[in-house]
């Protein structure tokens, strides 16, 4: 259990951009990717987005791949992000053929289900609707984007809502520390769907202005979509395969806040419990931490109970903190893997991605990290992801 | 991974009697293509007006989850992890609805609340204050086997000293259709709750041990013939359903063996779904446990297991695409 995990690849496509370098420009010069509604088919234009700048087609084009992918967002973005991941660790084949993928996912093939439902369902499943069905259940995406990718040793699907992709890397590497695998290609997909779209405004929780997670009138989120993965490595299989190591994965904790289906406890205990057991296992303590990126979805309960488990752990002197959410909108369930990526480029390029949006505190002394891009030496960076049904995980990545 | 993982209590809702082991001397056989489970009295359990606010797969999974805690050691789990391929398909079928008949307005909050797969192990969660490891796998027919690797792989490690595993799925009759048309290899559809807890220690009530868990992707089933080497003497529990498309890869893998095995199945009692590879690991840990195997589990025209058998290799693959391979062993012969 003593094998230090390692992370030596990434893969990203969010509203900022396609992969690491687009991400890395577009949070250095605070260029958010939330916009209006272009791609997804929906009456809420109210509501801007943070979509992925590109259509279905352009990207099944860009990728060279068919039917029945072609149709499935949430498997062309994987695919994307996923293929940069395995590239960027130089993966050979023979790699991947000893490799888990465990990818994070929620709405899967939603997009799809929502096109042909109604007629297929109207039918009695007898119309030619029917079998489009078959493709959008979260196992399936995770197999198309994964077997698009390369020939991978095995498969799973987590689905905890927006800890998804935090959860499947956890247990990628558990699978690492264990010896089951060397090599884990981890994280999550989410395409924007109408089902999703509408689920969050019955709850009145979406924000018709881009979202200002932290700050005092903060009225609710913006939702995202995109991918990403990291590649987990046995420190050991790093050096045989002469791979450039990124940064180490030295903690992460998966604690259940157990109080709500859709809202989280007032003293933030998941949250607190999750962070806690993340340092414990990196063998920090709160004073190690230099930048949190929060969960910060820009709900008015959210940030307090996450601001409320935060205080709990730093009292009132908390760490450089920021959430990435006014950049990308809450990329739901890839978002635990779209901001473990921003918080490798942050330990890469000592830099703290900015609070956008943010003007007041909620309470004093709760500044989260304003002005573009703070520069300065990141050695320890909490991820935190917290999801509905109180599924929260912390993940802790050093140099 | 220094530890050992045994399975301490179990209990199910399928087609057959709910929460109990009826179907191992009196069995349900059905001559409907598509039976739902049967609903279990829930009182005792749940209260009626929790009950009414919850959907059918969310009762079944709190009834099973409760009573396999009862039934165990352990009043508070480490960890909660729970299979699902499908979740929760009576709410969001509800919200699809809706969706297509209203348009984008005056959708019931609720049924998205409960329409995520990860409401089944949040609830059970909440329910019992559980603030330990909560994690939902979606994998098509290896939902369980996912859940159950986790859980044990974090067992072996050390990492966690029991987990609460269970797996859930429900068909409603415009799945059950849709099923007909995209997977022509589903015989006999039904749903299928399972809940176990596994614990690190044993335990006076153990039920069977957890040697090994593997999953795989698209193996290639000639070269599988090796790492069933090992399983020689052992029984395998085969998810075959009488079905030539399903059937065919476990019929590849039997020809390539070095040996003649001793083969069992369950589908043919429990039937199809994303979940029911749980009721192929329930039966194979009552095998084990009870020391006897029912007739009907025995594949028409083969060998039959005389005694009660030692250990039990569960194959599971679904489409033929991912498998896993899960091996038990009965505690009286693992020398404490």
């Amino acid at each position: 259990m003593a094998e230090r995990v390692v992370v030596t690849g990434l893969g990203i496509v969010s509203a900022l951009g396609a992969g690491v370098d687009a991400t890395f420009r577009s949070l250095i010069n605070g260029e958010s990717g939330v916009g209006d509604v272009v791609h997804l088919d929906t009456a809420h234009d109210e509501f801007p987005v943070g979509e992925v700048a590109m259509s279905n087609q352009e990207m099944a084009q860009l990728l060279g791949v068919g039917y029945p992918s072609d149709g499935l967002r949430t498997v062309l973005l994987g695919i994307m992000a996923a293929r940069e991941a395995v590239a960027s660790a130089g993966l050979t084949a023979d790699d991947v053929g000893r490799s888990a993928f465990i990818s994070g996912t929620t709405v899967g093939g939603m997009d799809n289900t929502e096109r042909h439902f109604s007629d297929a369902y109207d039918s009695g499943a007898e119309s030619g609707s029917s079998p489009e069905l078959a493709y959008n259940d979260c196992g399936c995406s995770t197999r198309l984007i994964a077997e698009a990718t390369g020939d991978f040793l095995m498969m799973t699907t987590t689905s905890t809502a927006c800890s998804s992709a935090a959860n499947a890397i956890i247990l990628g590497a558990n699978m690492i520390k264990a010896g089951v695998v060397d090599i884990a290609v981890v994280g999550g997909s989410e395409a924007l769907t109408r089902f999703h779209l509408n689920g969050f405004n019955t709850l009145m929780i979406l924000d018709r202005e881009r979202c200002r997670p932290f700050d005092r009138d903060r009225t609710g989120i913006n939702l995202g979509e995109g991918a990403a993965y990291i590649v987990l490595e046995s420190e050991r299989s790093a050096k045989s395969r002469g791979a450039d190591v990124l940064a180490a994965l030295t903690g992460y904790a998966n604690s259940c806040d157990a109080f709500h289906q859709t809202a989280s406890s007032e003293n933030g205990e998941g949250a607190y419990l999750a962070m806690c057991k993340a340092m414990d296992m990196a063998g920090l303590t709160p004073g190690d931490i230099d930048y949190v990126n929060a969960h910060g979805t820009g709900t008015p309960n959210n940030d307090a109970t996450e601001l409320a488990a935060m205080r709990r752990i730093w009292n009132d002197s908390l760490p450089c903190f920021s959430s990435t959410k006014a950049f990308t909108g809450h990329t739901t369930s890839a978002s635990g893997s779209i901001e473990a990526v921003i918080c490798v480029l942050s330990l890469i390029h000592d830099f703290m991605p900015e609070n956008i949006g943010w003007v007041n505190p909620i309470a004093e002394g709760a500044v989260p990290v304003t002005g573009a891009a703070a520069r300065r030496r990141v050695r320890n960076v909490i991820n935190n992801s917290f999801g509905f049904g109180g599924n929260d995980s912390t993940l802790i990545f050093s140099k | 991974m220094a530890e050992r993982c045994f399975v301490d209590s179990l209990a199910q809702i399928s087609c057959q009697k709910p929460l109990c082991d009826e179907w191992f001397d009196t069995p349900c056989f059905y001559t409907d293509r598509y039976v739902r489970s049967v609903e279990p009295d829930v009182k005792g359990i749940i209260s009626a007006s929790e009950a009414r606010r919850m959907s059918r797969i969310l009762k079944r999974a709190v009834c099973t989850s409760v009573s396999a805690l009862r039934a165990s050691s352990v009043d508070m789990p480490d960890a909660v992890i729970t299979g699902t391929g499908a979740g929760c398909m009576e709410n969001s079928e509800k919200f699809l609805v809706d969706l297509g008949r209203f348009g984008e307005q005056c959708l019931k909050p609720t049924l998205f609340m409960q329409s995520t797969h990860n409401t089944i192990s949040s609830l059970i969660a909440i329910m019992m204050k559980c603030h330990g490891y909560n994690n939902t796998y979606s994998h098509k027919g290896i939902s369980f086997d996912s859940a159950l690797f986790d859980a044990w792989l974090q067992i072996r490690s050390g990492m966690i000293g029991n987990a609460l595993v269970g797996s859930h799925d429900e068909v409603t009759p415009f799945m059950e259709l849709v099923m007909r048309r995209t997977h022509p290899d589903c015989r006999f559809v039904t749903e299928a709750s399972v809940s176990a807890v596994l614990t690190r220690s044993r335990g006076e009530n153990t039920v069977c041990e957890v040697e090994d868990v593997k999953l795989l992707h698209k193996p290639d089933i000639s070269a599988l013939a090796d790492l069933f080497e090992e399983d020689r003497d052992r029984v395998l529990m085969l998810g075959v359903n009488g079905s030539e498309s399903n059937d065919a890869p476990y019929m590849s893998l039997l020809d390539g063996l070095r040996y003649r095995p001793l083969v069992l199945r369950y589908r043919n009692l429990f039937g199809d779904c994303f979940s029911a590879s749980a009721l192929g690991f329930y039966a194979s840990c009552r095998i084990l446990e009870r020391e006897s195997v029912p007739a009907f589990m025995h594949l028409p025209g083969a060998e039959h297991v005389s005694a009660g058998p030692e250990s039990v290799t569960l194959v599971n693959h679904s489409d033929g695409i991912d498998w896993s391979i899960v091996r038990l062993k009965r505690v009286a012969s693992c020398g404490g």
